[in-house]
């Protein structure tokens, strides 16, 4: 492989390394798959580095990859776990979501509360409320009309808030 | 602006999502509103919430890990090209040839019809003409079925191997017309430019083996082209042998095997080309199918009104973007593949050159070139006949289709 390829990969891992693991990290719910994933996404970042043209941004490139990697990982366990005939645990996911014990009870309940929301609804809440994405770039990332973000979102965000409503004495004091 | 209303609006009102006028009103509904201001402040604290969840950092030797992935994925995709290749064309031929030598081609063609039965059923974007107005149980009316149509009308274009008629085509159907289409689409392909993979295996005898080594390397890297991957190993008698897998643009190819006799004895010369056009030109008929279809549901999208037509198009847009996704990568990966041939070079060396080398280094090289060397005598044979393909399992099925045209064309020769 050529010095440059090398000395490109290595830019492009420092600036989005941690992100692309954390990122895989909340989508997938555990440090071994976000593991996984990260080699997945790194592998097909440097197979393409050369193909990629710009038309988006590095970044939104980066997570449109990291994004889809794990859509597909998640895809393909829901269509194993339906055709195993067992369908009596179908809740029970191949990796367990890790448990977090945080000193801080609202984040324990948000980040249980995430990985009962739909994949993609988890997805972007995790690219806009935990990551900060902007919408346009989250639209980027997910190759879709900004009002596809609105409405994902808004959804996402009252199912939210519905499966925490047992919580809801956390989140009810103003200007935290 | 009543409650149930600006409930609806919360979601994006508390990052700036609205447009200022709705998020005017909200923000007045909210002055006089403690039971909506309540939700809010829910919203709000939430979101703040899984902001202070943030990333975790990743694990140590995170960045080790990937860098020795990445690099194991570079040089093992290097070797595995040709590998791969051999593979593919193997299992094409052997599906050719298996449904070919059923003779009359009755047996044959109720295999293909079945197989391209299937292979309409799962390219679910491109429903056959007569199910589309089915796909229109969504509310949004003739629009949606415009957009429906469109993804059918796929089924008309000449590669009609996706025509996949649910009603079992009877025999009739399949021979008027079906492979001829497909022989005109590839015909006309002809006029633009093939999609030919090359690749070649060569193996020499030299007495200089560092001069013959740094030609074939050189001449490579000045022709445009770059060594994928290379071996050097010590054979047992302290003769030495090198195995160089090198990628040349298709346009220097020919020079570049013509050369090799320069550099040492040619003791095998084995060329071979895939033909991909047909499924080339598939793809980019699926892909264009595709992209109109992505542009009508992004239009049905702007104007949907309800929040259920809006998550039944957004579902529908995913799912078709994913497959151009997927199509253009397969388009990618086959304009690389034409744009560099590939050749692989095994050098051996000798103290005299020897007319027939007796001990080859070892039994997988042995089988390998045994292996090269049937599908070559195969490929021969079949010449001009087989349209090879290359790709992965979905592609199998495209195989089935090209097999049945070839059936048709000879059955319509008989018949004259
Ligand atoms: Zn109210």
């Amino acid at each position: 492989m050529g010095g440059e390829r090398v000395a490109d990969f290595e830019t492009l891992f420092d600036e989005y390394g941690d992100k692309v693991y954390g990122l895989a990290y909340r989508l997938m719910g555990n440090r071994d798959d976000a593991m996984d994933i990260s080699q997945e996404v790194f592998v097909k970042i440097f197979r393409n580095l050369k193909a990629f043209k710009g038309q988006s941004t590095l970044a939104t490139w980066v997570y449109r990859i990291t994004y889809n990697t794990c859509m597909d990982e998640l895809r393909r366990r829901k269509i194993k776990q339906v055709s195993i005939a067992d369908k009596s645990d179908l809740a029970d996911d191949n990796t367990p979501v890790e448990e977090i014990y945080e000193a801080d009870e609202r984040k324990e309940a948000v980040h249980n509360a995430l990985y009962k929301l739909d994949d993609d609804q988890r997805a972007i809440i995790v690219m806009r409320d935990i990551q900060g994405l902007s919408y346009e770039e989250i639209a980027e990332v997910l190759q879709c009309p900004l009002g596809t973000v609105k409405s994902r979102l808004s959804r996402a965000r009252l199912n939210l808030k519905e499966i925490l409503k047992d919580y809801m004495e956390l989140f009810n004091e103003a200007g935290v | 602006m009543d409650c149930d209303k600006v409930k609806e609006l919360l979601p994006l009102y508390i990052d700036g999502g609205l447009s200022d006028d709705e998020s005017k009103a909200v923000s007045e509904h909210l002055a006089d509103c403690p039971q909506c201001m309540a939700e809010y402040e829910q919203l709000k604290n939430i979101a703040a919430a899984c902001k202070d969840l943030g990333f975790p950092d990743p694990p140590s030797g995170y960045k080790q890990r990937m860098t020795a992935v990445v690099e194991e994925d570079a040089k093992k995709r290097r070797k595995g090209m040709f590998g791969a290749a051999a593979a593919v064309i193997a299992a094409a031929l052997l599906i050719f040839i298996s449904v070919s030598s059923i003779g009359d081609g009755n047996v044959a063609m109720d295999e293909t019809a079945s197989t391209a039965q299937y292979a309409g059923e799962i390219a679910e974007s491109q429903p056959p003409q007569n199910q589309a107005a089915s796909g229109s149980d969504v509310s949004t009316g003739d629009e949606w079925k415009a957009v429906s149509d469109a993804a059918g009308a796929s089924a008309e274009t000449p590669q009609s191997g996706y025509k996949a008629d649910q009603s079992a085509p009877t025999e009739e159907t399949t021979d008027t017309g079906e492979g001829t289409g497909q022989d005109l689409a590839i015909a006309s392909a002809d006029a633009q430019q093939r999609k030919i993979i090359k690749s070649a295996y060569l193996s020499l005898e030299t007495e200089n083996f560092d001069n013959t080594v740094n030609s074939i390397i050189g001449r490579a890297t000045a022709l445009g082209g770059y060594v994928s991957n290379s071996e050097y190993n010590n054979r047992s008698e302290g003769k030495r042998t090198a195995h160089i897998e090198v990628k040349v643009p298709q346009q220097s190819f020919e020079q570049y095997l013509s050369d090799m006799g320069g550099y040492g004895k040619v003791v095998e010369d084995r060329r071979s080309g895939q033909d991909v056009t047909a499924q080339y030109i598939d793809t980019e008929t699926r892909l264009k199918m595709l992209r109109i279809k992505e542009q009508k549901l992004m239009d049905l999208l702007s104007k949907a009104e309800t929040l259920q037509d809006m998550f039944t198009i957004q579902d529908q847009l995913t799912n078709t973007q994913i497959e151009i996704e997927r199509l253009t990568g397969d388009l990618k990966r086959w304009d690389d593949m034409v744009d560099y041939s590939t050749a692989v070079i095994d050098i051996y060396e000798v103290a005299e050159i020897e007319p027939e080398p007796e001990d080859n280094p070892n039994i997988w090289k042995r089988i390998g070139k045994a292996f090269v060397d049937s599908i070559n005598a195969i490929g021969r044979f079949f010449e001009g006949f087989i349209v090879f393909l290359f790709g992965a399992v979905p592609y199998l099925v495209l195989i089935g289709i090209v097999a049945w045209g070839v059936i048709t064309f000879i059955k319509n020769r008989m018949r004259t």
